[in-house]
């Protein structure tokens, strides 16, 4: 189980992974789309009053690319051998976790909550929050915070399979990838999407 | 099967054959001869250098036989190349 879960990358072959990674991200435009979310960068997620199917599939797709092309770099820069495939199915596997996160917004519930709370947006008001805002909010918060672990875990899991790395230097390279990889999409969806 | 020790259990170092016998006629020699390179790798790469030429080299079809990834094979095999290597220097 916790291969499956962490390392599936070091099982299963990249055309199961392949498979699999299309599928969720489908389904993980859909769910989007269905429960009025937006990823507008691979660590960003917003709610929105209407999503529409084709500019959710957009947004998955400018996330994995821009993950691909960064952690593509990274690993040839570290290890010749890295092959682009097996970077194509860490970054299509990583994010299926965040296409959790929208299930929170059944019914627009984190939307109208963080728009309630935003009228209490004052320093004399911050007391007088409704208590039924607050939780919600900070049970999404802390989903968000493990499925956000899971998802660089399996992120970190998959490019180390890909690309053979070992040490610190290479753990550095490859959160500056992320960064990068993060900061691009954020601009590419902005721009053209 | 007994397990090649290939270090000393007191200090570390590589161990050397020192003795060799023939279980026919109970001739023995004596010497000092440094162990081949594949006997002082580890028994889990041994094992796996064997099968890799059992698969005549192919990394894919060795990866399927033990249901692993490509890359996760291929990984191994570069480890173990440079324990070689370092064996060797």
């Amino acid at each position: 189980m916790k291969t499956l879960l962490f390392k599936p990358f070091e099982k299963y072959s990249e055309q199961k992974l392949l498979i699999t990674g299309i599928i969720a991200t489908l389904i993980g435009a859909l769910v989007c789309n269905a429960l009025n979310c937006r990823f507008i960068g691979f660590l960003k997620m917003t709610f929105i009053d209407e999503a529409f199917i084709g500019k959710s599939i957009l947004d998955n797709i400018i996330i994995v690319s821009c993950l691909t092309f960064f952690l593509f770099l990274a690993g040839k820069y570290i290890y010749k051998k890295t092959r682009l495939i097996d970077i194509i199915v860490t970054a299509i596997i990583a994010p299926i976790p965040l296409y959790l996160l929208p299930i929170f917004n059944i019914n627009n519930t984190i939307k109208t909550t963080t728009e309630n709370i935003l009228q209490y947006s004052s320093t004399e008001l911050a007391h007088q929050i409704p208590t039924e805002n607050i939780i919600p909010l900070v049970l999404f918060g802390l989903f968000s915070l493990l499925i956000l672990i899971w998802c660089i875990a399996l992120l970190y899991n998959g490019f180390k399979t890909a690309s053979n790395t070992k040490g610190t230097k290479a753990i550095v390279i490859f959160g500056i990838a992320l960064v990068l990889a993060d900061i691009a999409s954020r601009y590419v969806i902005f721009h053209l999407n | 099967m007994k397990k090649l020790p290939v270090n000393c259990p007191s200090c570390e170092s590589p161990l050397v054959a020192s003795q060799l016998s023939c279980s026919e006629c109970e001739t023995v020699i004596s010497g000092s001869y440094s162990l081949p390179i594949l006997l002082q790798l580890s028994k889990e790469d041994q094992d796996f250098i064997f099968e890799f030429i059992l698969t005549s080299g192919s990394l894919k079809k060795m990866a399927a036989k033990m249901e692993k990834s490509y890359p996760t094979v291929r990984n191994k095999l570069d480890d173990i190349l440079e324990k070689i290597n370092n064996l060797k220097n």
